[in-house]
């Protein structure tokens, strides 16, 4: 049972960063193009289903609350202020997404949304390293959560570039694919510096054992065909404009399954592990049964999103103009 | 125990009244008085706020009602409260207060814009050149029910 939690706190976690990274990536993107109208495209093309997204980490809150309540109520008061950063910025995105979505030009909103993403994304890396940190009260987050914080926003802004090349048409993809390639390669360097640094933090990387090195190295080696695939198809001349995303997709959860390999049972430092943070069993079986029946759902509205909206977006500036309020 | 006694009346009459509106609403509809009932339309209009309030009454009333317990009978608040420093606790309630002042404005000028536009606008009949004989949206006739289904389908 411990496993099976274990793993649905994974699925939702990485479900999450692949899916809601693109989109918060797609927002950090926006801060970096001048042409207004591509910006507003790119908003719109994540206004279909940021919020399909999102559920992912509500999901990943309570099944870490019900699988694993002690590791919940020792991370989230450790976490609380990057965290709480988070909510606000998802909201204030949140927000902004609906309103320059439904009532353009928004040329503030679009800002906003921008920002929020960027907080958001920086927030959930900083949160994320400040597991390899000791637990005290009040204590401020250390350099390790600030290359994390950086690492993330970097990630999810080259998803958000893979997704944008997916999407756009003409220009903005061109443009989508060549800075892709550099928050690709970026992001790659920034991971490889993470993973070399967890030596030197409270949660060293355990490769005790050879399955553990083995295990480590290969899913490693995984992300690096990921990343490559991902470069090699973000570049503009490759018409083959799904595949960047996948690419990312697997690099990122081939470098999480990486880190959790070199890690298991340990789910903070010193020694909180999965099994003593772990429910009563009754309350798991319980739990599992409502739980378990969300994740189908939640699976499959996260495909259909994706999939009603497979096109790609063709915009005319003349279109752009005609473009009814409120159109979803 | 004055918040558990208000609140639970505030919870109980506002249901009251929620469910007195909807059964007399569905009596003038099937008189097909619904759509003229300019008394009961502006009972409405004060009645938008009633479902909140019934909501936050029971919710005082659940969470004052069940002090000193967090869990009945099983975990105490005392026991259960988590463990920050103040100005953590302080950045988070300000930080929503703050925010959720700045969308309440955003959203009420938002409302204003749209009620300024109408409701005409996604009317099928919409036309965005001005007609030469303006109509009213509302026109005071009731409409049959597959009428009525097949303007909620538009929309």
């Amino acid at each position: 049972m411990t496993a099976v939690w274990f793993g649905l706190v994974l699925l939702c976690l990485l479900m999450y960063v692949v899916l809601d990274g693109y989109d918060l990536g797609v927002g950090i993107a926006t801060l970096f193009e001048r042409d207004p109208r591509h910006r507003h495209e790119m908003l719109e093309t994540v206004a279909l289903a940021w919020d399909g997204n999102e559920t992912w980490l509500v999901l990943l809150g309570v099944s870490l609350w019900a699988g694993f309540p002690a590791a919940f109520g020792t991370i989230l008061p450790h976490a609380c202020v990057p965290l709480t950063l988070m909510l606000f910025a998802l909201i204030v995105r949140g927000v902004a997404v609906e309103m320059a979505s439904q009532r353009p030009p928004a040329p503030w909103w679009e800002r906003a949304f921008g920002i929020g993403s960027l907080v958001a994304a920086l927030a959930q890396g900083a949160a994320a390293g400040s597991l390899a940190e000791n637990f005290t009260v009040g204590g401020g987050l250390g350099w390790y959560s600030a290359l994390t914080a950086v690492s993330v926003a970097v990630g999810y802004l080259a998803l958000g570039y893979a997704f944008t090349k997916w999407k756009a048409s003409g220009a903005l993809r061109f443009r989508a694919g060549r800075h892709g390639i550099v928050a690709t390669i970026a992001a790659a360097g920034l991971a490889s510096a993470c993973l070399g640094a967890v030596e030197a933090t409270a949660a060293p990387l355990n490769l005790g054992s050879p399955v553990r090195i083995a295990g480590f190295i290969g899913l490693l080696a995984f992300a690096v065909v990921g990343l490559v695939l991902a470069v090699a198809t973000l570049r503009p001349a490759s018409r083959r404009d799904g595949l960047p995303l996948c690419g990312l997709a697997i690099g990122v959860v081939a470098i999480a399954l990486a880190v959790v390999t070199a890690r298991y049972p340990v789910l903070a430092p010193p020694s909180l592990t999965a099994d003593n943070a772990v429910s009563p069993s009754g309350t798991m079986q319980f739990l599992a049964v409502g739980v378990g029946l969300n994740v189908p759902l939640v699976l499959f509205y996260s495909w259909y999103a994706h999939y009603a909206f497979r096109g790609v977006r063709r915009t005319t500036p003349e279109a752009h103009h005609a473009a009814p309020m409120g159109e979803h | 125990m004055a918040p558990v006694f208000w609140g639970f009346r505030a919870m109980f009459y506002g249901a009251l009244l929620m469910f007195g509106t909807v059964f007399y609403a569905t009596i003038l509809r099937f008189r097909r008085r619904l759509w003229s009932a300019k008394k009961f339309h502006r009972w409405l209009m004060w009645m938008t706020p009633v479902g909140i309030l019934a909501i936050l009454g029971g919710w005082v009333t659940a969470e004052t009602g069940r002090q000193p317990w967090i869990v009945f009978g099983y975990l105490r608040t005392s026991a259960a409260v988590s463990n920050l420093a103040p100005g953590e606790v302080l950045f988070s309630v300000l930080g929503f207060c703050l925010i959720y002042a700045v969308m309440l404005i955003a959203y009420i000028g938002y409302i204003v814009h749209t009620l300024r536009i109408g409701p005409e606008r996604d009317h099928p009949d919409f036309r965005s050149d001005p007609p030469d004989h303006p109509q009213p949206a509302l026109d005071g006739r009731d409409v049959s029910v597959e009428t009525v289904g097949a303007q909620a389908g538009v929309r």
